[in-house]
Formats: structure tokens, sequence, C-alpha cells
């Protein structure tokens, strides 16, 4: 069976009504370092965070995709669950500093890993925080999936800033990083 | 685009009336950023890879890491250059719609990067062999086309099976 989209694509191009899912920002980069969102909206009930991009040795926060919450460097525990092809494991860091959202994935030219981050009630400033992630590659040196890595940040203050580790050398693609808000 | 406007746009949502070997959404448009495919199906006969192909590629374009857990089993592995994009290998969904699978293709339109696929793959079925019960997979499609055009298949998708298309715009 088959069901051609020009009728709906159109229709969806040509912008939606408000809905529960918004987007809020997005970084296009080809910048080493740290990308940052900031001021971040208040009216929302989750966040979630959808990109590509490639994470090696010398980023800002060591060689694996991390994040930081508000700028805060001390107070995240982390489970993980990872496949790398041969094997699954498992782990357990305490009071790390920072959020560990996937595997070191160096990638090759124009072959990146991609990563969707869920932050929950961020805005609730009785709870602490919580977050979790998916995130994997199937690159020809770098083979990773890495699920439900989920993280306690031991603080009740409301996500007002994420930071995220980004490493691209110059011939690689374009790393992404978009941010959205959900409703609820 | 301008925060505050949905991102989130439902494209189609197809019940199959009656089973079919494969179902093929064409005529994507490049419109979005990312792509959110939400199946709920059966298939038959079970032991069978569910797979896709994008924009009608049958070459050996497709790689793959997958972890998945059958009983208290635990295992992780590759495939790579496939002929087809797998989400599932011998998946056995019994006689129900008893299966659901959620795909992300993150940057499905730019055209300076390969495409990585993110998916989920649930059986609620008691396995009767080594049949995972769920995996999650990273797959790479060499290529760096826009999508245009999804194809799934694998043995026959039974009728009452849904196929939900969203694009995600950034």
């Amino acid at each position: 069976m088959s069901f051609g989209l020009g009728f709906w694509a159109a229709a969806g191009a040509g912008g939606a009504a408000a809905g529960a899912y918004e987007q809020i920002a997005t970084i296009v980069t080809t910048t080493a370092g740290t990308q940052s969102f900031t001021s971040i909206p208040q009216t929302y009930k989750h966040l979630q965070i959808r990109g590509t991009g490639q994470v090696d040795t010398g980023n800002a926060f060591g060689s694996v995709f991390n994040m930081r919450i508000n700028g805060s460097s001390g107070t995240y525990s982390t489970h993980f669950l990872n496949g790398n092809g041969s094997s699954v494991t498992s782990s357990y860091y305490s009071a790390s500093y920072a959020f560990e959202y996937g595997m070191r994935l160096p990638g090759s030219g124009e072959q990146p890993g991609a990563f969707i981050i869920d932050i929950l009630d961020y805005t609730n400033t009785s709870k602490h925080k919580t977050i979790r992630a998916f995130n994997g590659m199937s690159a020809t040196n770098t083979k990773n999936i890495f699920l439900s890595s989920s993280a306690l940040y031991a603080n009740t203050a409301a996500v007002t800033s994420i930071d995220l580790a980004n490493y691209l050398a110059s011939a690689q693609p374009y790393g992404r990083f978009s941010l959205y808000g959900i409703k609820g | 685009m301008p925060a505050g406007v949905s991102a989130y746009t439902a494209l189609a949502n197809v019940t199959l009336g009656s089973s079919a070997s494969t179902v093929t959404f064409s005529s994507i448009s490049s419109g979005y950023r990312d792509l959110v495919f939400v199946l709920q199906l059966g298939t038959s006969p079970g032991g069978q890879d569910v797979n896709l192909r994008i924009n009608g590629d049958t070459g050996s374009n497709y790689n793959g890491v997958t972890a998945e857990v059958y009983a208290s089993n635990v295992s992780s592995s590759v495939y790579s250059n496939g002929t087809a994009l797998r989400l599932q290998r011998q998946a056995y969904t019994g006689t129900g719609l008893t299966t659901s699978v959620l795909i992300n293709f993150l940057d499905y339109s730019v055209t300076d990067k390969h495409k990585t696929v993110l998916n989920r793959f649930d059986n609620t079925t008691e396995p009767t062999f080594n049949q995972p019960g769920t995996n999650m997979t990273a797959s790479r499609w060499a290529n760096t086309a826009a999508v245009t055009s999804v194809q799934f298949f694998g043995g026959n998708f039974i009728a009452g099976s849904t196929f939900a298309l969203y694009g995600v715009s950034a």
C-alpha cells in the first residue's frame, strides 16, 4: 500500500495552529565547544532537546555527550545502559560533574550521532529534576546505542539554562540542537 | 521558526483495512527537521525481520547497532552494509496488534550528512524462541539525500495495523 503525502505536507508547511509541542530555539553550528540555551521560558511543563552531532575528546565537559543545568557542575547522579554492538553494559555515576546523555561518538565526516533528551517538570521548584536521554550512532568507526540515561539533578530550582558539550572538527557537517517546550 | 508556534504536525495516519506486505509513505515534504513514525502493528508469519527502506534505495547502504532483551537475556549486535534499515530482527507478534514502534529520523531533510534513525521496538507477546521483547536501535542510511519516501516491509502487516507520521519543525 502506498500513501502520498503531498496534500498533508502542504497543509502542515503552511503553519499549524498552536499546539502542545512548541519550538523554543534551535542552534546550528560548526563550532566546537559549549552550546547554550539561556533564559528558557517557564511556561511549559516539560522540555525536549532533539539534535545531531559528534563528540570527541577536548570538549568542555569531557569526551562524551554531556550537559549541565543552570551552570551547575556537581549534582548529577546518572544511570545508563549502553549497547556497543557486542555487549550491553550498565553503570552509575554518583554526583558527577555533568549529565551524560550519550557516549563518546566521534563519528566520521558526515556520519553524526543523534539524541533526544527529555527534562521533566522543569519549572517545579518542589522536585529534583529528572532527565532521560536516548542517543545513538552507527558510524563507520563508532557504534553505540544509549538508552534511558536518567539523572537526578539534586536541586529544586527551576531550569532556566542548559549547556551542551559539542565537538566538531571543521570538516564535519553542522551540529544541531533544538529545544522544545511541551505544555501540560 | 518563532517560539510559541506548534512544532509537531500530524502528516498522515493510516489504518490497514486488510493485510499488506508493504506500507509506503511517499512525497514526504522537506518542510520539517525531523520525522517521527508511531506504529502499532502485528506481523504474520512471526519471526520475520521488520525493515524499512528510504527513497526506494535497495543498495547496501544501511548500518545499525542494536541492544535488545528477551526474557532474562540482553545482547547487542550490529548489521553492516544491509539492503534495508532493520527495525527489529525476527519480530514475533502473535495474532494481535501487540507491537509498538517509535521511529525518529533526525535531520531527515538536510543534505550535508547521512541520516541517523533512532528507534524503539517493543513487543508484548510472550516469545516462544529468542525473539526480543524490546530493543533499541541506532541506524544510519549512508546517503546525504533528503528523505522523501519510506517503505515498511517484513512479512505481512495484519489488518488493523496503524502507521502514523509526524513532522517536527526546527
